[in-house]
């Protein structure tokens, strides 16, 4: 697989555009962004962590992407319906904490941001 | 003159972080995380809490190529 080949050095931006293959079932991939993913990351290693070891696992014994993609699927289902049921429950808190998180440098640590949501 | 030029820098960093302070001691997962905020937003500083990616997410990924010079 890594073969080394010497290049130009000029790079340039490359999107494929090759879907997946169809015999792969399809899942929604999840649409949170970096802040609301941090501001609920704890709540998403309590709710999805075994679907989260499961994957981790996978890939600890073979680190080919076509290995762990049912174990990859679970775990997108699983934040999907957790960021959902959030959204539902308290979207108030949650948008004011990743808003707070990203005024901050994402530090959770940060004093304005120090407060529970759930 | 120095009130100036820091008010002139604060301006064009705010703007070049859609009106957020900047973001500091990046390392590789918050670069690879701002490159996926890039792919669902558009902007390395733009966020969402969609539970569920906009429709051209999956095809979208950037990758760096060279090309070979043999």
């Amino acid at each position: 697989m890594s073969a080394v080949y010497p290049t130009s050095g000029e790079q340039r931006e490359y999107v494929d555009p090759t879907p997946m293959p169809a015999h792969i079932p399809k899942v929604a991939e999840l649409g949170t962004s970096s802040a609301p993913l941090k501001s609920a990351a704890f709540f998403i290693g309590a709710y999805c962590k075994d679907y989260n070891e499961d994957f981790v696992l996978c890939k600890a014994e073979d680190r080919n992407p076509e290995h762990c993609l049912k174990e990859g699927r679970r775990v997108t289902r699983c934040a999907t319906d957790l960021i959902t049921k959030m959204r539902e429950n308290c979207l108030q808190q949650f948008e004011t904490h990743w808003n707070c998180l990203e005024k901050n440098n994402q530090a959770r640590h940060a004093d304005p941001c120090k407060t529970r949501d759930d | 003159m120095f009130g100036a030029a820091g008010t002139l820098l604060n301006i064009s960093t705010r703007a070049q972080n859609q009106g957020k302070p900047a973001r500091y001691n990046i390392d590789r997962w918050d670069e690879m995380m701002m490159k996926r905020d890039k792919q669902l937003t558009g902007h390395i500083r733009g966020q969402s809490d969609n539970p569920i990616a906009p429709s051209g997410y999956e095809n979208s990924s950037v990758w760096t190529a060279e090309r070979t010079s043999s």
